[in-house]
């Protein structure tokens, strides 16, 4: 399996007239455990049904493992495993009974692992799935997405409305699935501390573009934010090379940088006469700065 | 400053104008201009009706009310000794008679003919062996002297004299021994003793005369009244009516006659057309009404905003009741009696209040029916019953428009008023409940299936269900199986698609097509009570073909259940051409079913009436027809779900029922289906086009399938 | 935050801070063995128990190890896993003292913020080391 597990090349979607993505390049290697982070209305769940064959795209080519997503065969989709935004259960069905539904297409349902998320998440086995809650459903919809082990799990918004302790045993469970190495995982989420802990790679889709794409821990150590604090008044013209946002107000400045190396902090000590600290910014910081325009 | 209240009266406009943002409501605006139209239609087309004869033998087997000449239902074996070119169905009778080759038609059991028929025909009629049923026009003079020689026949039990000048002749009339049923209603007035001449029949039950009463009342002669006593088995008596003169004159008679049913032996073909088009406005305009009015006591805005409830409970009030007092005024303008009228009212309210019982209550102890999705059918079932009864027994409808039915107007008057009373009741206490259900929530819209579910799997969360209820579900062993079962085969997988689906379209369609044999045998067994009306296998036998016609919209409506879930169950290890090859076969049985159960139906009916099964040359291109129907309702429903409309279920059903009411009126030959039946070509053209629709929209289905976009 | 006992280590992980978590992992490690509390030789946890342990993706426990190794701070025993290497425990002055130089420039830079003089910022941070001696007895 020499494919990269995701490759989209330049996928655009219309929808009418509204274009929701603008040509997204992403490149998702084995293994890679990765955070689609975006605003509102960013396309992130457009671009998971492009992903799954679940919307055409109107451009552009995605291919999973070499396949592409509107013929995918039987036994790449015995691999897959996705929770959509809303989730959609048989109302009548009982928890139990959902769940050998749902195990009966694959082959390689893992029962036991099932049976110990159930009881770790604290999952009513003989009630009904209609009446359940909004982040019981998504429990109940995330342990049906992994009962099989799936080799590429996209999950859209998994954690959206579950309560603190779900969202830890969530992360536990996604970090015993990707433990192995061979597992890839795809989700998408506005909370970006979600991410943190699990995610290895971060993608940040803006403007229906993916605007970075990196290793998450990467990404913390390139982009940080200067405190500039000058000697004299600091110009209009004041412009670091790389700058994401400036902000300068008389003598001091905080500019966040893109991709920050020791030659960039002399640079502007040199040329602006001034003293530079360097923050660290975590991921929500970093998102939005990415989101100034 | 103080606001000053909105009057009643503007809210209720606003309550109006807001309603016509609805689709729900643009339909029911469409569906009640169509009924409309085809009512204000049907009153001026038949303003100046005269009166119809009621068909009193309508029911004997094989005797249509036509005129024909010569012998009918001579099979083909009869003849075969002579050359068959030279006597046909419209051959004199006389030629067969005289033709010697022929002593008997050993299969001959009907005949209908004109004069001029001989003595001796009637003499050589009487010998066949299985001759049951004779029409006759005749002349007066041969009538004394020949009907006689009919008698001589053991077999013959229903006699009709079409028209014949009078029977005042002083001879004595020898009749068949064996007779059941006697229409002399085309004859003039009958002299007493001749009634006391067939008051010796044993076996006479239905005898149509015309008796003249004592000018000016309305009453019977004494002596009449005293010889249609004696009668043995008596049960029906029709009686000619001339309405200008004595207009109460079958009235009178049942009241001297209790032992009796008397009845005119017209009806007024306008009372009858009026209530026909009522029904069908009715029905359509109280099902708009229920599904707007219910919402109203659950709607989270009905509960919050103060003023909100009022006028939308109003506005429903008045809509149902403009219609009614439109139809009923017309009603009693066309003579209806005014308890009959009332009886009406209550009859409509009667189907609201069943309308919102089925659309919403939550019954723990009926958890089948606590489905709104049984609405349709109770809707879809209800109208045609109605007309189909209409259709039936025009006679027995215009007696009890008459107002001679005191007691079924009142029994009508009183289930309205009580089913409105309950309706109410509950609907209030749904409003009341709906603040301490907590979790779920009331649903708000009557239409939002898969919101009244869920409340009703909240509230019967820890019931079990009833061992009755497998019947539509099916048990969970059986979803224990199919769930645990290797998916070896595309069998299997299609079962397992199947499980995923409550109640399965066959279910369903097994569980209406269960409940209509009850509704129909129920039905038959009451016109048989009420109305004389003798009961018959093949209209039982209809009524179910007709059922299992009506559940052809089952497929499309289940399947758009199933949309919610496809784009989960797409993702599922299948290819997408398998996904789509498995829903094309799951979809093609479930249609399969109804639509072969309605054909064995019907070839079934047809065969015990002994007379419309078309000819074998026809036989191939009818199947090739039925292929080609199937083959288009599969397809359009295949295409019309991929645009998630909600209003397809309806559409469809509406489709439906116009379909059904179709083909019930082909199987009781009530438009030119024969003549065009005749024609070989016309059913080859028809089958052919109709097979080439079908493969069309089944492969641009396909299309559609294959190229849907499941997670827009 | 969590603070895990188990393998007789203290790590604390913030992930929500602006530092990534493998350098968090190498900051603390580096600071244990700078300190002593572990010894040459000493085997650390291995990569899947501390990810579980700390609930973070094992790549990035394995990419702290990775460094720590190429830093001469840990060293691989086949077969067994990672020990404090040798050279790297109990470190001179110089290396300790370098792993106070991040913490003192912060101080610097918010000396100068304040605009106090050098004597006055050292006063400071003499009164902070006297009441951590007070502690200690």
């Amino acid at each position: 399996m020499n494919h990269p597990v995701i490759e989209a090349r330049g996928v655009t979607k219309q929808f009418g007239r509204r274009e929701v993505l603008a040509g997204v390049d992403l490149t998702v290697p084995h293994g890679a455990v990765v955070g689609l982070v975006g605003t509102n209305g960013a396309g992130k769940s457009t671009f998971i049904k492009c992903l799954l064959g679940l919307l055409r795209p109107s451009g552009g080519t995605i291919r999973l493992l070499g396949e592409e997503p509107w013929t995918l065969s039987a036994e790449m989709k015995a691999h897959l495993g996705y929770v959509p935004q809303t989730v959609q259960l048989y109302p009548w069905m009982r928890v139990e009974q959902i769940i050998r539904y749902v195990a009966a297409f694959y082959p390689q349902w893992d029962a036991a692992w099932v049976d110990g998320l159930v009881r770790r998440w604290d999952l009513p086995k003989d009630h009904r799935v209609g009446p359940l809650s909004q982040g019981q459903l998504q429990k109940l919809a995330l342990v049906l997405a992994l009962g099989h082990r799936p080799g590429l799990l996209v999950l859209d918004e998994p954690v959206a409305s579950l309560d603190p302790v779900a969202r830890r045993e969530f992360l536990r469970s996604l970090l015993e699935l990707t433990a192995d190495a061979e597992h890839t995982v795809l989700f998408s989420t506005h909370i970006t501390s979600d991410l943190e802990r699990v995610a290895s790679h971060i993608a940040v889709l803006r403007n229906g573009r993916i605007a970075l794409f990196d290793e998450l821990d990467a990404v913390k150590d390139r982009v940080k934010r200067l405190r500039v604090a000058s000697r004299a008044d600091l110009p209009a013209h004041f412009a670091i090379r790389g700058a994401l946002r400036t902000q300068v107000d008389g003598r001091n400045a905080l500019v966040a940088v893109a991709d920050l190396d020791d030659a960039l902090v002399r640079e502007v000590e040199t040329n602006w006469q001034a003293d530079v600290s360097v923050e660290d910014l975590n991921l929500e910081d970093i998102f939005l700065e990415l989101h100034h325009d | 400053m103080t606001k000053v209240p909105t009057p009643f009266a503007t809210r209720l406009l606003a309550v109006w104008l807001s309603l016509r943002t609805r689709w729900l409501y643009g339909l029911f605006l469409y569906a009640f201009a169509i009924g409309m139209s085809g009512f204000a239609l049907e009153i001026v087309r038949q303003r100046d009706q005269p009166p119809r004869l009621v068909h009193v033998l309508s029911f004997a087997s094989g005797l249509k009310p036509n005129y024909t000449v010569g012998v009918r239902n001579v099979t083909s074996n009869d003849v075969a000794p002579v050359a068959a070119r030279s006597l046909t169905a419209y051959t004199p009778l006389s030629d067969w008679r005289t033709s010697d080759q022929i002593a008997t038609l050993p299969n001959l059991e009907s005949v209908e003919m004109f004069t001029p028929a001989s003595g001796d025909d009637l003499a050589w009629l009487a010998t066949q062996p299985k001759l049951s049923s004779q029409s006759l026009l005749m002349t007066q003079n041969l009538l004394a002297v020949d009907l006689s020689r009919l008698s001589a026949s053991q077999s013959l039990r229903h006699l009709r004299v079409l028209e014949a000048a009078g029977y005042r002749t002083e001879d004595a009339v020898a009749w068949p021994p064996n007779l059941e049923v006697l229409d002399l209603m085309g004859a003039h007035e009958l002299p007493v003793r001749r009634l006391e001449e067939l008051s010796r029949l044993p076996k006479l039950h239905t005898l149509a005369v015309r008796l003249n009463p004592r000018h000016p009342s309305s009453k019977l002669p004494e002596d009449a009244i005293a010889a249609l006593t004696s009668f043995p088995a008596l049960r029906n008596l029709y009686l000619l009516e001339m309405s200008h003169l004595y207009p109460d004159l079958a009235s009178e008679a049942q009241r001297a006659l209790p032992g009796l049913r008397v009845r005119p032996s017209t009806y007024d073909a306008n009372r009858v057309s009026r209530l026909t088009a009522m029904c069908l406005v009715v029905s359509v305009w109280a099902a708009a009404v229920a599904v707007m009015l219910s919402p109203q006591f659950v709607a989270p805005q009905s509960l919050l905003l103060p003023g909100y409830r009022a006028p939308h409970v109003w506005m429903a009030v008045l809509i149902l009741a403009t219609g009614l007092a439109v139809v009923i005024g017309l009603l009693l303008v066309a003579g209806t009696d005014l308890l009959t009228a009332l009886g009406l009212c209550g009859g409509t309210l009667t189907f609201v209040g069943l309308m919102i019982a089925f659309l919403g209550r939550i019954e723990p102890g009926l958890p089948g029916f606590t489905q709104p999705l049984m609405a349709l059918p109770v809707f879809v079932f209800t109208v045609p019953v109605l007309m189909g009864f209409l259709w039936l027994s025009p006679g027995e409808v215009d007696w009890f428009l008459r107002g001679e039915k005191p007691w079924l107007s009142e029994t009508l008057l009183v289930t309205g008023l009580v089913l409105t009373w309950d309706s109410g009741r509950w609907l209030t206490s749904l409003y009341r409940g709906v603040e301490t259900a907590g979790r779920g929530g009331c649903p708000m819209a009557m239409l939002d299936f898969g919101g009244w579910k869920t409340w009703s799997l909240t509230i019967n969360q820890s019931k079990r269900p009833s061992s009755w209820r497998y019947l539509l579900t099916g048990s969970e062993q059986r979803f224990d199986a199919v769930t645990s079962e290797p998916l070896h085969r595309a069998a299997d997988r299609r079962r397992l698609w199947d499980a995923g689906t409550e109640i399965t379209s066959r279910r369903a369609g097994l569980f209406m097509v269960l409940v209509s044999l009850v509704v129909f045998a129920g039905i038959f067994a009451w016109g048989n009570f009420v109305s004389g009306v003798e009961f018959e296998p093949e209209m039982l036998v209809g009524g179910l073909a007709y059922a299992a016609v009506m559940t052809i919209y089952l497929p499309a409506m289940f399947t758009y259940g199933r949309l919610p879930f496809f784009p989960m169950e797409v993702l599922r290890p299948v290819s997408r051409a398998d996904w789509v090859a498995d829903w094309f076969t799951m979809t093609a049985y479930d249609l399969l079913t109804p639509m072969a159960a309605s054909v064995v139906a019907s070839v079934l009916a047809a065969w015990l009436k002994q007379s419309s099964l078309p000819a074998i040359p026809y036989w191939p291109p009818i199947c090739l027809l039925f292929c080609g129907v199937w083959l288009s309702i599969w397809g359009a429903e295949l295409w019309l779900l991929t645009y998630r409309w909600a209003g397809i279920a309806v559409v469809v059903a509406l489709l439906n029922m116009a379909g059904g009411m179709f083909a019930m009126s082909v199987s009781s030959s009530r438009f030119g289906w024969e003549a065009w039946m005749n024609s070989l070509p016309g059913v080859w053209t028809f089958a052919v086009a109709s097979v080439l629709l079908g493969g069309c929209l089944l492969l641009g289905a396909r299309r559609r399938w294959l190229t849907w976009e499941l997670g827009a | 935050m969590r603070i895990v006992t188990k393998p007789a280590l203290n790590f604390e992980i913030h992930p929500s801070s602006g530092v990534p978590i493998y350098r968090q992992l190498m900051d603390q490690m580096r600071l244990l063995v700078a300190s002593g509390r572990m010894t040459a030789g000493e085997l650390v946890p291995s990569i899947r128990q501390l990810a579980e342990a700390l609930e973070v993706n094992m790549m990035t426990v394995s990419k702290a190890y990775a460094r720590l190794e190429a830093d001469g701070v840990l060293e691989r025993d086949r077969g067994v896993g990672m020990r404090v290497k040798a050279a790297a425990t109990n470190g001179s002055v110089t290396q300790r003292q370098g792993e106070l130089r991040p913490d003192a420039e912060q101080l610097a830079a918010h000396a100068w913020q304040l605009q106090l003089s050098d004597e006055q910022a050292l006063s400071v941070v003499k009164t902070a080391l006297k009441k951590r001696a007070d502690v200690d007895g």
